[in-house]
């Protein structure tokens, strides 16, 4: 029931952050828009830059393709339903968090739905309809587990980097730098890594996960890596909640008055 | 002029207060960079010369595009917000032409974020790389040409920035000229790996001059290129800085200021 009540509080939220949406519906498509342009620009580099060099450590332009698939997917759908997970720490440092913290739902959750980022829907459709060209129609249960494990991580990374503004006063420009830098190792091909910066990659800093192993997964299945990704989404995902919630006894009101909109 | 040279050290004083900032831009660009580092060994591994380029050659060249084309200028953000709010109004009447004032406001910014992007930069490829990949001695060149590509870099922007006169958001056309630079502009890859036929037209247009152009003489010094280069740089220069002007005038002409 309580599951149940959960996905049902999502559901309902991007229902308003929808109609919200639809009330700027020139800004919505244009900056949707813009961000398919976006991935196509890459796109097109991507096939210039193998059109040169064929392959990259086993990796062709059908897996990229797959990466660019799994990361637009990733993302979008986390800006689509959780938009507010780029933004914790200066919903943190700017004192916001008063008002989620006033009502009876959980806090993490609330602050995290309570936003839809417009430019995410372009890049959901674009994964989406990548996805439906370069990954075999069998593949997409497999693919759609995989998704989810992504978007763990990514909202894992965006938790613990965001929550650092409880504990250095304002986080804003770090977390920001922290998350596009993880964005930006899922958004390259994960094959050019060997040795250390593999391991690093994948156990310390497991940016590896969002993109890199889900495309290995999809190209040659293995049950293990499978269950370190769901071990790795698992883990991280519950170390961010544990850090949020010690951060937010430590969280004092700055008495800032907000309006939202 | 000593009164932009005053708004310049001004705009630079208040920038070196908000280092962080550019310090952690900086550190977001190893990050690229470090993946670029990866992903050309793995195209290298067998290989000493792709193009012309070595390993190194690649890595130095890269790290000159990403500085250029990081160190930005919020002039686009700003004339935006200037004429939606009407602060326009306000710098009108002040002792100074307001393209002047932009110019040298966004150049102090973009050489403190150059400089300091370029510092981090190379102490992470000289490290991974084990050396350099260019000639000391070419350096003093080298700024002139940097210089130069920092200041049409900017006269584009603003061209794009003035259009706010007429349009009620001009960050979708900045949007378009970031990719044109990343692309055709060379800051993704030299102009050589692109398809020939796009290389050629790509040579000439004024984005590469701005990112390929300094960074291919950066990593490969030729005198005569040097001074063809500077010769096309200077071009394009006065043809934007015209462009904006005529863009300025005919803007400024449809602007009501009503009361205050």
């Amino acid at each position: 029931m309580a599951v149940k009540n959960f996905f049902k509080f999502i559901w309902e939220y991007f229902k308003v952050n929808l109609q919200s949406a639809m009330e700027y519906r020139t800004s919505f498509i244009i900056q949707s828009l813009f961000m398919i342009l976006n991935d196509i620009v890459w796109v097109i580099f991507w096939f210039i830059f193998f059109n040169k060099f064929n392959v990259i450590n086993n990796w062709q332009f059908a897996d990229i393709m797959v990466m660019m698939a799994v990361i637009t997917a990733a993302w979008g759908f986390t800006g689509v339903f959780f938009g507010n997970f780029r933004y914790l720490a200066s919903v943190i440092r700017d004192g916001q968090l008063d008002f989620f913290l006033a009502l009876p739902k959980e806090e993490l959750t609330h602050v995290l739905i309570s936003k839809s980022k417009f430019d995410a829907f372009g890049d959901l459709i674009f994964g989406v309809v990548l996805a439906v060209i370069f990954i075999p129609l069998a593949k997409i249960p497999l693919l759609i587990l995989l998704l989810v494990l992504s978007c763990m991580i990514l909202i894992g990374f965006a938790i613990i980097l965001g929550s650092l503004s409880f504990y250095m006063g304002s986080a804003v420009e770090t977390a920001e730098t922290g998350l596009m830098g993880v964005l930006s190792i899922a958004s390259y091909p994960f094959s050019a890594f060997t040795g250390y910066t593999k391991f690093i990659l994948l156990a310390l800093i497991p940016a590896g996960f969002v993109s890199g192993i889900p495309v290995e997964i999809l190209k040659n299945f293995s049950l293990t890596w499978l269950l370190l990704m769901v071990l790795c989404a698992v883990v991280l995902l519950a170390l961010a909640i544990l850090i949020f919630k010690a951060g937010v006894k430590r969280y004092e009101s700055g008495n800032l008055i907000n309006v939202r909109m | 002029m000593k009164k932009y040279f005053e708004i310049s050290k001004i705009n630079f004083l208040n920038n070196i207060v908000y280092i962080s900032e550019f310090l952690l831009r900086a550190v977001f660009i190893l990050i690229i960079l470090f993946i670029f580092i990866n992903i050309w060994k793995a195209i290298y591994s067998g290989q000493n010369l792709i193009e012309g380029y070595t390993l190194a050659m690649i890595m130095w060249y890269m790290l000159m595009t990403e500085s250029i084309v990081v160190s930005g200028s919020g002039v686009v953000k700003e004339v935006n917000k200037d004429v939606q709010s009407g602060d326009l109004a306000y710098q009108l009447n002040k002792p100074y032409s307001y393209i002047g004032y932009y110019f040298a406001k966004s150049m102090s910014y973009k050489i403190i974020s150059f400089v300091i992007t370029f510092a981090m930069g190379s102490i992470l490829v000289s490290l991974m790389m084990g050396g350099f990949a260019f000639t000391f001695s070419n350096i003093p060149l080298i700024i002139i040409v940097v210089l130069l590509a920092l200041v049409l870099d900017f006269f584009m922007l603003l061209c794009i920035a003035l259009l706010a006169f007429w349009m009620e958001d001009t960050n979708s056309i900045k949007w378009i000229y970031d990719k044109l630079l990343f692309t055709v502009g060379g800051m993704l890859v030299p102009l050589e790996i692109l398809p020939k036929w796009l290389a050629n037209i790509s040579n000439y247009l004024p984005f590469s001059f701005a990112v390929y152009h300094p960074a291919k003489l950066f990593v490969n010094f030729n005198l005569s290129n040097f001074f063809s280069v500077i010769g096309f740089q200077l071009i394009y220069i006065i043809v934007f800085m015209i462009i904006s002007i005529l863009i300025y005038k005919k803007g400024i002409r449809g602007v009501n200021i009503n009361g205050g």
